[in-house]
């Protein structure tokens, strides 16, 4: 048991310092909604992080998204779908946020945003790294967002007015005949004590 | 022969007092008041849940027909029940009222006094059962459709929402004035 533990821990060290032998940079991307619900014609906010993870700098960074969120289903707002950096130091964490709002409503697939980077200022290869994805959202229309969320108190205000005439009305009518007759037993019966 | 008549309209104000019937003016008031109550809903129904009349209109018609003729029947059943309770409530407030009218006329026999009394009974049991009968009715079926539609049946979709609340709230205030005695 002893000797299997320290096995493991040796293949595991022996990894970690192999990978840090080569002296490279992993560029990891996340790419998340920041909105709760996505509603169509409502402001949609997408947020990618860059996290340079390595020892080393990384130049000519590209970030292309524009085929998750072509023009005719998105209109873009506020800033761009294909963001570019001259470098991110390493260890270096980078966000880029982008506003959209979407024309249509129904099932929507957002897939993986590609970034594009060199591991050095002279070798221009360039590598490849995919982000994570939303993967199938529900945007929802703007009629049902109204309808579960919207406080419509006008609505309860007026269809309140509107109720109460045939509640108040016919109560107002029983309790004036109700308090006329028990007046008149009560005033006989005060009489007829005072007598 | 004046005794068979005047025995055959005393058996007609019985027959009158104790039967379920409405009279037509009755009826049309209690229709008139259902079509109405049963009515106002579909405002909240088209305002909140944004069902719009052009779409759902078959739902609306049969919800508003059934609600309406279960509810002028909970309103016929209660006024009914109440009716008898009223009368027997305001008997004595009703022979004063009637004392104090023919205090002054000497030439009133017991009988008439008596005659009178009763129908007036009968009035104001009538008047205020029909009120009260409406007002609760009303008042107990739109509770009943608000909580329903807006709290236990929210999330469902409009057309489950509608035909369930407005179906459930029909039924147990038609229930419920079947079941008082």
């Amino acid at each position: 048991m002893f000797i299997k533990t320290q096995l493991i821990l040796l293949a595991l060290i022996s990894v970690v310092f192999s990978q840090t032998d080569e002296e490279e940079s992993f560029l990891f991307v996340t790419k998340e909604t920041v909105n709760r619900f996505i509603v169509q014609d409502k402001e949609l906010t997408i947020k990618y992080a860059l996290y340079n993870s390595g020892p080393t700098t990384i130049f000519n960074v590209n970030l292309q998204d524009t085929h998750s969120y072509p023009s005719d289903k998105y209109e873009l707002l506020v800033g761009t779908l294909t963001p570019k950096w001259e470098r991110i130091n390493a260890g270096v964490n980078l966000t880029h946020v982008v506003v959209l709002k979407p024309k249509q409503s129904g099932i929507s697939n957002s897939s993986h945003a590609i970034v594009t980077y060199q591991k050095s200022e002279k070798n221009t290869d360039s590598q490849k790294t995919y982000s994570s994805e939303i993967g199938d959202v529900y945007i929802m229309t703007s009629r049902e967002y109204d309808r579960r969320f919207s406080s419509h108190i006008i609505d309860w205000v007026l269809f309140t007015a509107m109720a109460s005439p045939c509640i108040v009305f016919p109560f107002f009518l029983w309790f004036k005949s109700k308090s006329k007759y028990e007046l008149l037993v009560m005033k006989d019966k005060q009489t007829k004590k005072a007598q | 022969m004046s005794n068979q008549r005047s025995i055959s309209s005393d058996e007609d104000l019985l027959l009158q007092d104790f039967s379920r019937n409405v009279t037509t003016k009755s009826w049309v008031l209690f229709s008139g008041n259902a079509a109405v109550v049963s009515a106002i809903p579909l405002w909240l129904f088209w305002r909140i849940h944004h069902m719009d009349f052009s779409s759902y209109f078959i739902h609306f018609i049969i919800g508003t027909v059934i609600s309406t003729y279960f509810l002028n029947l909970a309103y016929q059943n209660m006024k009914f029940i109440l009716k008898h309770k009223i009368a027997q409530k305001r008997e004595d407030a009703v022979s004063r009222e009637i004392s104090k009218i023919f205090a002054n006329d000497k030439n009133a026999n017991k009988k008439d006094k008596d005659d009178r009394i009763l129908a007036r009974k009968n009035e104001v049991a009538d008047f205020e059962a029909t009120t009260y009968s409406i007002f609760y009715n009303n008042a107990f079926y739109l509770v009943c459709l608000i909580i329903l539609s807006f709290f236990v049946l929210k999330n469902f979709s409009p057309t489950v929402n509608y035909l369930f609340s407005v179906g459930l709230s029909t039924a147990v205030v038609f229930l419920f004035s079947t079941g008082q005695k």
